[in-house]
């Protein structure tokens, strides 16, 4: 198609999709990675301190204990939201009667305010007041019942959930669309071959819906280093910092503590993760499908 | 038998999955008719009575036909735009040809590198270089959620745009067609649905966004819906049934819409996702 | 037949464009920077850190009306509202390019901060003119003065405690506190209610690391306001014998069991209400919660100062009546005479008897004081504290948590709560107050 690749359109094109990314992206990203290497209090002049913040940030054991959270969210949403939304994509795919409505109501979660999402999710995980505790003392397994959020150890598995469950409709929904793609020849013969459901699932489906596998896949990746509202309104990051995400952290230091500098420097670095990861990603499926 | 067996278990299955990702949802609708105080004291406990106190209460603290209106002029207008220069960009990066297709890799790359960035990062900057460019209010809002799309939109619609086979150009330039009935009358409509799923994603993201809204208007007159929530949470107070119930109102347009668009969702995604 | 469809739909996009565009005025309402509106009258702004001021700061919503009403045609003060953490981000930005407004709050740890960066109004020169209000503020302004002179006046005045409802302390068999109830005896008074199924003290941390008040007395009487300044001067640390002593109290009240079980997923707003059903003892709080007491407690409630502590030589007789965050001045106001005029005028009227009567009908402390205020019977939660007011205790010239900056004052609130959630060791929470104290240096 040389003869519309001309350079007017190309040029054409993109520009102002081009201007509006660079000038609303591009820029503000620079300017609040240039604030990383300042002191600054969101007002007044920012004070020039070189690489401080980031020297304080690989000192700061929050910095590890957020970083540590946001890892155990990220390979726990990953794992499931992929095999679990793939699993149920499987089996709304089928002719089921009401089938539209379920889907519907999957994606539901997808819509609810971030604040609603909060208060509803306290009053199933909290320690005393919340359901899952009462459900457990009353089958008599009170030794199970455990702090889900506020304690230390539980709240990013808490927020990995709550996450899977907010996300669920939206990826199951990519799924099913991706499925609807494989021919139904291809299907087809598999049966007449007599393979089994596993045996399709593994030589015809998961082959075929690589791309689809790896789109999801970026979206959950970058999804995870953008988890804010969910642990802000559920734990706020507590008990003392110590359920806080990448993104709840370094917004606390930025504008809680006013620490603008310091804040930016760690939301860089929750920046250049995601992209690293996302890239990693890439390049080993790459690899694969060659 | 075996058959009507693994039907049933589908089914049951589906039911469970439903309900199990439905409960809460169901919850607080129901939480939305109880008062606020019974919501803080007792929150697992059926309201006594359909008690409409707290959308009548919602109703009188805000001005909702204004909300709405402010955050459908918002949204509207967002989403035309992104559509219209995501769609020209996508094009070109999907179905022109670059001498260096290295160059072709990296424009695509810097715009989905978007895809990580947090809203947050962008709050000061974002607001600094509106006082430069001197944009305030609503306008300066839409020129940020188009921004924000930019990423998500190329992911989709360069994926799609790339599955369609390249015959069709070859077939339609044949026939005598120019480069704007190309895409206007050729692939525009051959993307419709990847498009209606754009727009699902993009309408829900601004009805619910609330950081740049909250620092970008400061006209009383100039706020969007999910600006609502915080007048019922003061600095000493909060009234919890007026948050459900102004959510709720919230929500409501968005089930509407989102079951008008649903069938186009599915078409949609099918074909956005696979080239992903 | 496809393409017909497509065009329906735009059809249908496009008209809604243009409907919206119709409805809206296809204005995108760029405000009037022009202060004079049609009637000749002077408008101010008055950025206020709650989104919905008519509700949520009903006292000061009253005072503006009045003004309005008094001044019709030739002053008008109109809100610019935004929840707290908005309010804080947008004074900010708004401090960058210069469209602050004309009056505003501001958090007692931010405003020293802007006042560096030369964006507020010295208002000394208010204070010269009308030597009535300066009367009437008394020690309440010198909060909020520096080498700039006075960068801000109190916007209240807070008294801040320990509420207690009699009602359960009649059912658990505890006696009420007095001025000389010692820490080991509030340690007593918890256990008994422990015994009771009571929550002694409710308090929630999250994303309430503010609420903290019935605190402030204990860091005063360990020494706060005497060391402080050496503190920050770098030749004293936080974490230094007496206030390793005054966060040891915290944590015998947390190993007692003081507070809810759940308080690290509780916000404040929670805990408050713990105590309005009846199910906590005791609710550290503010003035600003006296209405809702009177609702929810009426004549059952208590106000207490909070334990003496017997292991220290500080001053023990502190009461906390202190000044809140302070509300400033844009420092552009000086430009426009008539502006000028207007925010002066209203500040005289804030400041005013009139205003300080309003303030006592919403059981809000002005920060003024003038004779013959006082509150009526039925507001039972105000009068409590009008009570322990009636002690004649010293207060602090300001609350210990206001002492510091906002990145200091952050970390003195996470090594509060780390402390009363078993997270920190008192000395643990102590070093990290002189971590940050250090980075922000």
């Amino acid at each position: 198609m040389y003869w519309l690749s001309k350079k007017r359109y190309k040029i054409g094109f993109l520009i102002p999709t081009l201007v509006v990314y660079s000038v609303f992206i591009i820029l503000p990203i620079i300017i609040a990675v240039s604030y990383s290497f300042t002191r600054y209090s969101g007002i007044g002049k920012a004070k020039f301190l070189g690489l401080d913040n980031y020297i304080r940030l690989f000192q700061d054991k929050l910095f590890w204990i957020s970083l540590k959270n946001t890892m155990i969210i990220f390979v726990l949403a990953f794992v499931l939201l992929l095999t679990v939304a793939f699993l149920i994509a499987l089996l709304l795919n089928n002719r089921l009667k009401a089938v539209d409505a379920s889907k519907a109501l999957i994606f539901s979660p997808a819509i609810i305010a971030p604040i609603i999402v909060g208060i509803i999710w306290v009053y199933i995980l909290d320690p005393n007041i919340g359901i899952l505790n009462n459900i457990l003392e009353a089958f008599g397994a009170s030794e199970m019942k455990q702090k889900w959020i506020g304690g230390e150890f539980w709240s990013p598995y808490s927020v990995a959930i709550i996450y899977f469950w907010q996300q669920l409709g939206y990826l199951v929904t990519i799924f099913i669309a991706g499925l609807k793609m494989i021919p139904n020849d291809v299907m087809e013969a598999m049966r007449i071959d007599g393979a089994n459901g596993f045996q399709e699932v593994k030589y015809v489906i998961i082959p075929m819906m690589k791309t689809t596998i790896s789109t999801v896949a970026v979206l959950v990746i970058t999804g995870v280093f953008k988890i804010f509202e969910i642990v802000q309104q559920t734990t706020g990051g507590g008990p003392n910092h110590l359920s806080e995400t990448l993104v709840t952290y370094s917004y606390s230091m930025t504008f809680t503590s006013s620490h603008y500098g310091y804040g930016m420097s760690l939301a860089t670095v929750t920046f250049l993760l995601s992209l690293i990861i996302t890239a990693i990603y890439s390049f080993l499926t790459k690899e694969k499908e060659r | 038998m075996v058959k009507k067996k693994k039907k049933t278990a589908m089914y049951i299955g589906m039911i469970l999955i439903t309900l199990v990702v439905v409960f809460p949802f169901i919850w607080m609708v129901i939480l939305s008719f109880k008062s606020n105080s019974d919501i803080m004291s007792s929150p697992l406990s059926l309201p006594k009575t359909l008690n409409f106190d707290n959308y009548k209460n919602a109703l009188k603290t805000l001005d909702y036909l204004q909300l709405y209106r402010n955050t459908v002029f918002v949204c509207v207008i967002s989403v035309v735009f992104e559509i219209i220069i995501t769609f020209l960009s996508s094009f070109v990066l999907s179905r022109m040809v670059f001498k260096n297709s290295k160059i072709l890799k990296m424009i695509y790359g810097f715009l989905i590198m978007g895809l990580s960035i947090s809203p947050f990062i962008l709050l000061f900057p974002v607001y600094k270089i509106n006082v430069v460019l001197g944009l305030r209010g609503k306008l300066a809002l839409i020129f940020i959620y188009v921004a924000t799309s930019i990423s998500f939109n190329t992911l989709l619609l360069v994926g799609y745009l790339k599955s369609l086979p390249t015959e069709i150009d070859e077939a339609a330039v044949i026939d005598g067609c120019n480069i704007w009935n190309l895409m206007l009358k050729v692939i525009l409509p051959m993307t419709k649905p990847v498009i209606a799923t754009i727009v699902i994603f993009n309408v829900l993201y601004i009805w619910n966004e609330f950081p740049f809204a909250s620092v970008m208007l400061r006209d009383v007159s100039d706020y969007t819906l999910s600006m609502g929530a915080s007048f019922f949470k003061g600095n000493y107070t909060v009234d919890y049934g007026g948050i459900v119930a102004s959510s709720i109102m919230i929500i409501i347009p968005e089930l509407i819409f989102y079951g008008i668009f649903q069938k186009n969702i599915v078409e949609g995604m099918t074909a956005g996702a696979v080239k992903g | 037949m496809r393409s017909k469809k497509l065009k329906k739909w735009y059809s249908v996009l496009l008209t809604s464009v243009m409907v919206v565009g119709l409805l809206t005025g296809c204005s995108f309402s760029g405000k009037d920077s022009d202060k004079r509106a049609d009637g000749g009258e002077v408008v101010i702004d008055f950025g206020i850190h709650v989104a919905n001021p008519k509700e949520q700061e009903k006292v000061t919503y009253n005072i503006v009306q009045a003004f309005n009403e008094k001044n019709k045609g030739k002053y008008k003060v109109e809100f610019q509202a935004a929840d707290t953490e908005s309010h804080s981000k947008n004074m900010k930005l708004a401090a960058s390019d210069n469209t602050l407004p004309e009056i505003f709050w501001l958090d007692a740890s931010e405003a020293p901060e802007y006042d560096e960066a030369g964006v507020l109004l010295d208002l000394s020169g208010f204070l010269a003119q009308n030597s009535d209000v300066k009367n009437a503020l008394g020690s309440m302004k010198s909060a909020f003065t520096d080498d700039n002179g006075q960068f801000g006046l109190p916007y209240q005045c807070n008294v801040q405690g320990i509420f207690y409802n009699k009602e359960l302390f009649d059912k658990a068999g505890v006696a009420y506190p007095t001025n000389e109830t010692t820490y080991e005896d509030m340690l007593s008074m918890i256990a008994k209610f422990k015994e009771n199924g009571i929550i002694p003290l409710s308090i929630g941390s999250k994303n309430s690391g503010f609420a903290m008040w019935e605190f402030n007395e204990t860091l005063a009487r360990y020494g706060w306001e005497e060391n402080i300044e050496s503190i920050l001067a770098g030749d004293k640390k936080f974490n230094n014998k007496d206030l390793v002593a005054c966060f040891e109290k915290l944590k015998g009240l947390a190993d007692a069991g003081a507070f809810p079980e759940n308080m690290a997923t509780i916000e404040y707003f929670d805990a408050k209400q713990l105590f309005n059903i009846g199910q906590a003892a005791m609710f550290g709080t503010g003035q600003w919660d006296c209405a809702e007491f009177d609702k929810n407690i009426g004549n059952k409630i208590g106000f207490w100062w909070g334990p003496i502590f017997t292991d220290t030589a500080y001053e023990q007789k502190i009461a906390m009546k202190v000044p809140s965050a302070p509300i400033v001045v844009n420092a552009k106001v000086a430009e426009d005479k008539a502006v000028q005029e207007a925010v002066f005028e209203f500040l005289k009227f804030y400041y005013s008897k009139e205003a300080a009567e309003l303030s006592y009908e919403g059981s809000i402390f002005p920060a003024t004081n003038y004779e013959g205020m006082g509150a009526a019977d039925t507001q039972y939660a105000m009068n409590a504290m009008l009570n322990a007011l009636a002690s004649g205790w010293k207060s602090p010239s300001t609350a210990p948590d206001l002492t510091v900056t906002s990145a200091v004052q952050e970390a003195l609130y996470n090594s509060l709560f780390g402390v009363m959630q078993k997270t920190y060791t008192p000395e643990e929470a102590l070093d990290l107050m002189d971590d940050v104290l250090k980075n922000t240096k």
